[in-house]
């Protein structure tokens, strides 16, 4: 009995020693095993499109597989505590987006903090834009507001869901204006998209891609994208800048390691996934699935980050969300 | 609105039927076997997973291998749920209830015999439908608001009355317990958390993979677990001859039209789905209750009006899906990315631009139906010899796979845990004659419920009236009266006539 404990204790203490060792990774090694991307939505979520074009590149790449992990629930904030959680070795990745990281922590206890990830570089970026269905006899971004000046309150709108990237910025315009409006969510961009057509409320505000079809057909009208320019998809829509609206926003997706990862293996995986990300082959896969290129390397997507998480404070702290 | 011209139909039907799109029909069929019968994984992971592998196929070969999945996918849940209470997928915990309780006597290959014929045969009509009338009814999609939804969920609480066994006043609390579960992690209105005691993890609230798990499988293996061994021998297994299901299917012609096109109706409505289509015609099944029936019959019901529903979910989620891009199920919600890959974007034009493409969906819907059919009716003597092995053994295999089907969830073991304590909560309620079957459609619907509740009033005004005033609503609400009245009212003369 007694030898079997010694046994035990000294296979144990190997192990430690071995995972000791395997943790200080430095640069040259790395990867050596296989690197986990945990996407906190999921599977077919576009996130998790962009997520799976990536992986298959850095796999090529770095030599090792880039798993897939799909941890969905509670809008992201779910994986994204899961992700905060692995060891900090640069053998974790997530796949970030607006929201789940920079305000899901703001609201909530959700376990993590935006602070708790190093960015390595932003992929894509889905532009948002406000559309109506055929018979709302609004026709311009001012008709809405005119409206919601008119009978505060009155005027109804859906967003995937509370305190999402479109739900925010929608406040924030709401507040520029001096208006005020109600939210219902849509438990996703479809459902929300479904709830404009129904008729339940008075306008959409998700990502652009998902009116495309439906503004083809005539069954939705785009009043206003919030992007510098017009989309290619939707050329007749115009900006809210055509129409005097200071409103440029977007949802971004990136990808992130838990902070305290080694410098150089930081590094390493910056210079890979640029590489990766600014390929012709990335790009066609994108286009596939209306994801719009929009590469920042780690430090500018850092930056961003933050300046996102500092307007997002100001506004959910207007709304009454903010913990 | 004008069909697809019948020879476009017929070309894009001849198109598919080739060896390679057949045998990746098969291997999608195949699959969703598997992701059906594996308790934590879905067909919907497994059309997921499936997806990226389809990126360089054609349109033809990649749907024959997802669609494959799909309709097999939403039947072989139906198989575990039989044989060992342990539903594959959250749309088949409503055939465990009646087809468990025929397994135990003796008689499993009747209840995965009806099953499958069920299945197919609501499949195939919610293919008919989605055939003949698609772009009619994506209006029906979007005649519901907040509002419906709430009246939906309402009404389907009314099934509880039908899966409450002997005490209907456990039922309700059965439910209530399930509703109060639905309530936990963030909250789909306000956006902050609730009763999640600091984890993280609870965020997302309680997943209902892992509650039916712990509720139907691992408190049977603690039940079982409870009796004596000897005292525990299963009467032995009956065949029951292919032959005789025509005439099963004749005699029980209406439930099963009526299931399917509940099934159907259900999976045109964005955001539900097979377990709530299973639900609702399980309690629509068990309202006649004729006292010439006999258990087997009102058993056979079960299984017939659970499954139909369910597999019928398939072709009426792919209404809205089809005719405005809108996903009316999670399994349709990851094909919209399939069918990105393909250059097709789904929505108002996709059926009349490719007619060839919609004949080809709906004949590999039909060919994997037809697998599924042929498949299950294979299998059906060969797996019930599961329950000839002695509880001893087969006990804790099940207990090892639940616990796998939790940790598939997320990758995480906080399921795991979840699994566990849920379990011994739900042998404790079980002691006490607590039925499982309300606590699971608390959890399901009492979310639908409360946030369309909240979000209906909120988009009208606070205005409670807009319950009547709509008339979906209205007229769901009062047939939620009229079935409540109707029983009450049979309830007391039956009592009177004793």
């Amino acid at each position: 009995m007694r030898n079997w404990n010694v046994l035990a204790g000294g296979l144990m203490t190997a192990t430690c020693l071995a995972v000791a060792t395997g943790s200080g990774a430095i640069a040259a090694d790395y990867p050596e095993k296989p690197v986990e991307i945990v996407v906190p939505f999921g599977a077919g979520d576009a996130l998790d499109s962009t997520a799976r074009v990536i992986a298959e590149r850095l796999k090529d790449k770095l030599g090792v597989p880039f798993i897939v992990k799909n941890i969905p629930g509670a809008g992201g904030g779910k994986g994204t505590a899961e992700a905060n959680k692995a060891a900090h070795d640069g053998y974790t990745l997530l796949m970030g987006s607006t929201g789940a990281l920079t305000a899901g922590p703001l609201i909530n206890d959700a376990g993590y903090k935006a602070e708790d990830f190093v960015a390595l570089a932003q992929l894509v970026e889905a532009p948002i834009a406000l559309a109506v269905a055929a018979d709302s006899p609004y026709k311009s971004v001012k008709d809405v507001v005119e409206a919601a000046k008119q009978a505060p309150g009155k005027v109804t709108y859906s967003t995937p869901g509370p305190g999402a990237t479109q739900h925010i910025n929608m406040e924030i315009l709401a507040k520029d204006q001096g208006i005020e409006m109600t939210h219902i969510g849509g438990r996703g961009g479809k459902g929300a998209v479904t709830k404009a057509l129904s008729g339940e409320v008075d306008f959409v505000f998700v990502g652009a891609s998902n009116y495309t079809s439906l503004a083809e057909a005539g069954k939705l009208r785009v009043l206003g994208v919030a992007a510098e320019e017009r989309l290619t998809y939707l050329p007749d829509a115009p900006t809210f800048k055509e129409q005097g609206y200071d409103f440029d926003v977007a949802v971004w997706f990136g990808l992130l390691t838990n902070k305290g990862a080694p410098d150089d293996v930081v590094d390493k995986l910056r210079e890979a996934i640029a590489e990766v990300a600014n390929s012709d082959e990335t790009r066609d896969l994108y286009k596939k699935f209306d994801l719009n290129e929009a590469f920042l390397d780690g430090a500018a997507f850092q930056e961003r980050i933050e300046g996102n998480v500092a307007t997002h404070a100001v506004v959910l702290k207007d709304i009454g969300l903010m913990k | 609105m004008d069909l697809i011209p019948l020879d476009t139909l017929a070309a894009g039907a001849l198109a598919v039927v080739q060896p390679e799109v057949l045998l990746w029909t098969l291997i999608g069929v195949l699959i969703g076997f598997v992701f059906g019968a594996a308790p934590g994984l879905t067909a919907t992971t497994g059309v997921a997973i499936a997806t990226p592998l389809t990126f360089g196929a054609g349109f033809d070969v990649a749907m024959a291998l997802l669609l494959g999945i799909y309709a097999a996918g939403y039947f072989a849940g139906s198989i575990p749920a039989i044989l060992i209470n342990t539903p594959g997928a959250p749309g088949n915990a409503a055939t465990a209830l009646d087809g468990y309780r025929l397994a135990r006597a003796g008689k499993a290959d009747l209840a995965i015999s009806l099953a499958v014929m069920a299945s197919a045969v609501g499949g195939v009509i919610s293919l008919l439908i989605l055939m003949v009338a698609a772009p009619n009814l994506a209006s029906f999609a979007l005649a519901f608001t907040s509002v419906e939804y709430f009246a939906l969920g309402l009404f389907g609480l009314v099934c509880v009355a039908a899966v409450s066994g002997g005490s209907l006043v456990k039922g309700i609390l059965g439910a209530a317990f399930g509703m109060f579960l639905g309530t936990l992690g963030i909250d789909e209105v306000g956006g902050i958390t609730r009763f999640t005691f600091g984890l993280p993890e609870l965020q997302g609230g309680v997943p209902l993979i892992p509650t039916l798990i712990a509720f139907f499988a691992v408190t049977e293996i603690l039940l079982q677990a409870g009796v004596h061994q000897d005292i525990a021998v299963l009467p032995p297994q009956q065949r029951h001859p292919v032959r005789r299901l025509p005439g099963l299917a004749l005699r029980h012609g209406w439930l099963l039209l009526k299931s399917s096109l509940i099934g159907t109706f259900i999976g045109i409505l964005p955001g539900t789905g097979p377990t709530i289509a299973a639900w609702i015609a399980y309690g629509q099944s068990q309202r006649r209750k004729a006292a010439a029936d006999g258990e087997d019959v009102a058993a056979t019901r079960g299984v017939i009006a659970a499954e139909s529903a369910n597999n019928a979910v398939t072709g009426g989620a792919l209404v809205p899906l089809l005719t405005l891009g809108i996903p009316g199920d999670t399994v349709t919600a990851v094909l919209i990315g399939a069918l990105l890959i393909q250059g097709i974007a789904p929505g108002p034009f996709f059926i009349f631009e490719h007619g060839d493409l919609f004949a080809q969906i709906l004949t590999i819907l039909l060919v994997a139906a037809l697998m599924t059919l042929v498949l299950g009716l294979g299998a059906r003597r060969v797996l019930p010899k599961i329950l000839a092995i002695p509880p001893r053994i087969l006990l804790p295999i099940i207990a090892v796979l639940c616990a796998a089907g939790g940790f598939a969830i997320s990758h995480a073991p906080f399921e795991v845990g979840l699994i566990a304590v849920l379990g011994i909560a739900g042998y404790t309620l079980a002691c006490f004659n607590f039925p499982m079957a309300p606590i699971v459609i608390g959890l399901v619907l009492g979310p639908i419920i409360e946030v369309n509740l909240r979000n209906g009033l909120a988009a009208n005004a606070m205005d409670l009236t807009i319950f009547i005033t709509r008339p979906i609503s209205a007229v769901l609400l009062a047939a939620i009266l009229m079935t409540l009245a109707w029983s009450t009212w049979r309830a007391r003369t039956t009592e009177h006539d004793r």
